[in-house]
């Protein structure tokens, strides 16, 4: 697959821009086209709870947008969009009392949704798909082998795991294979690798979301990684962006690089910092990005 | 309880048999001492919901779905705590956060409005100086602005 259709979400094209730049820039450098999800809106996963048809609907939107649009298979950049079209699949698929709802409410655009459309993550894009082997081959350095990287899949990414995911859910490795296939070494597990970053609580509870952002932090950097990755933007948001935020709420400062994976891919390539949008980053990278650079 | 079994997903929390896995693996248990997964769902048991929308509890839930992954019944607490949370959202009102998200849907098709970001050296950036392109809601917009203002019970 040289060609994929890309859905951006809600958070990355208004704030996190860094991802957006970052995977337009390393797809484009990889040879991979991106095919836009024309007319696209929010996948409804905040509302999921409070407001559940409206998740339904509009994450079936999304679905129904891709079949529409000729795209068999479809890749969300955030985490939340890719549980919530993942989970809206195999909700509809049993309740065919909702799915009918769902039905009339997107027939009133023209939208058909059959339930078909294969849903990617990125990892799982980069690992399967365009070939974990492909990546060591054009990328791969031992020069890189002595920097330390923790991987943060993020939940959405990986539970419930009663829906089939890319990657096993108690014990995943594909992050930290392809971690590997550029030739760094990767913290295989560390206290706490598969919790939250806490950004589902943002709406409604600021603080502990900070809490939770901060226990995820102390316990990854207790871990020695000289670097902290992940591909959502609401972990990032949490990770990067807010950890100052964070260890003033946790009360024991915390301090650790944190990047998309997508800007160290990048780095790999040879990519600008400004291609990369790293000048968001407002985790203490300056300290290791020389060193990335090779 | 119809409203939990309508939308607990496709789990059934009768089956709990209060083992507390679903707790020691939370991590808002961890850092919230009234925050513990299995009572929440004890007090669904016993048909004792009313009780749980007194306080903020249902809004402590992380969504991590660690609860729901270790239940050895497929019990599903978060799925419970959502259903929690439309609950208590029709009872007291939906908070106002999610009011603004829904309205900003229904007018851009986004959750949010573009945001002026500063980067490290306090530089402003937006899409277009960035040479991203221009956010444009989806042509059916009003269609779709329809249906969420009534599925999100918003004006």
């Amino acid at each position: 697959m040289e060609k994929i259709a890309v859905y951006w979400g809600c958070f990355t094209p208004t704030k996190q821009y860094a991802l957006e730049l970052s995977t337009r820039s390393v797809f484009e450098t990889l040879g991979v086209q991106i095919l836009e999800l024309r007319n696209s809106a929010c996948c409804g996963y905040p509302y999921r709870g409070v407001k559940p048809k409206l998740w339904l609907y509009l994450s079936a939107r999304i679905l129904a947008l891709a079949e529409e649009q000729g795209y068999k298979y479809l890749l969300p950049v955030c985490n939340g969009c890719y549980n919530s079209l993942l989970k809206t699949q195999h909700f509809l698929k049993e309740r065919k009392d909702v799915r009918e709802e769902v039905a009339k409410y997107l027939a009133e655009e023209g939208l058909k949704y059959s339930g078909r459309t294969k849903v990617v993550h990125f990892l799982e894009y980069l690992h399967d798909y365009y070939g974990l082997d492909k990546i060591k081959e054009k990328l791969y350095s031992e020069s890189r082998k002595e920097i330390k990287v923790a991987a943060h899949y993020g939940c959405d990414a990986l539970r419930p795991g009663e829906i089939p995911r890319f990657d096993n859910p108690r014990n995943p490795t594909k992050f930290e294979n392809l971690i590997e296939a550029l030739g760094y070494t990767a913290i295989k597990d560390y206290p706490r690798k598969l919790d939250c970053c806490g950004a589902p609580l943002l709406a409604v509870n600021p603080e502990l979301a900070l809490k939770v952002d901060w226990l995820k932090l102390v316990n990854a950097a207790s871990s020695g990684a000289n670097l902290l990755v992940t591909t959502c933007e609401y972990c990032f948001e949490m990770l990067d962006t807010k950890q100052e935020s964070a260890s003033k709420v946790g009360g024991k400062p915390v301090s650790i690089p944190v990047m998309y994976f997508q800007q160290l891919i990048g780095l790999a390539l040879g990519l600008s910092e400004k291609e990369l949008g790293l000048n968001f980053n407002m985790s203490p990278v300056e300290s290791i990005l020389e060193k990335l650079k090779r | 309880m119809s409203r939990i079994e309508e939308f607990v997903g496709l789990q059934d929390p009768l089956v709990c048999f209060q083992c507390r896995r679903c707790t020691s693996g939370c991590p808002v248990a961890f850092l919230e001492k009234d925050y513990r997964p299995h009572r929440i769902v004890a007090y669904v048991i016993m048909d004792r919901v009313d009780q749980l929308l007194e306080n903020d509890v249902v809004w402590k839930c992380t969504r991590c779905y660690k609860c729901t992954e270790y239940c050895p019944q497929a019990v599903a607490p978060s799925d419970v705590v959502m259903a929690l949370q439309e609950l208590v959202s029709e009872k007291k009102g939906l908070p106002e956060a999610y009011v603004k998200m829904i309205k900003t849907v229904a007018s851009t098709g986004l959750s949010f409005e573009e945001m002026d970001v500063a980067d490290r050296e306090f530089e402003i950036h937006n899409r277009e100086s960035l040479g991203l392109a221009k956010l444009q809601p989806p042509s059916r917009i009003g269609v779709i602005s329809k249906i969420v203002k009534a599925l999100g019970g918003v004006e």
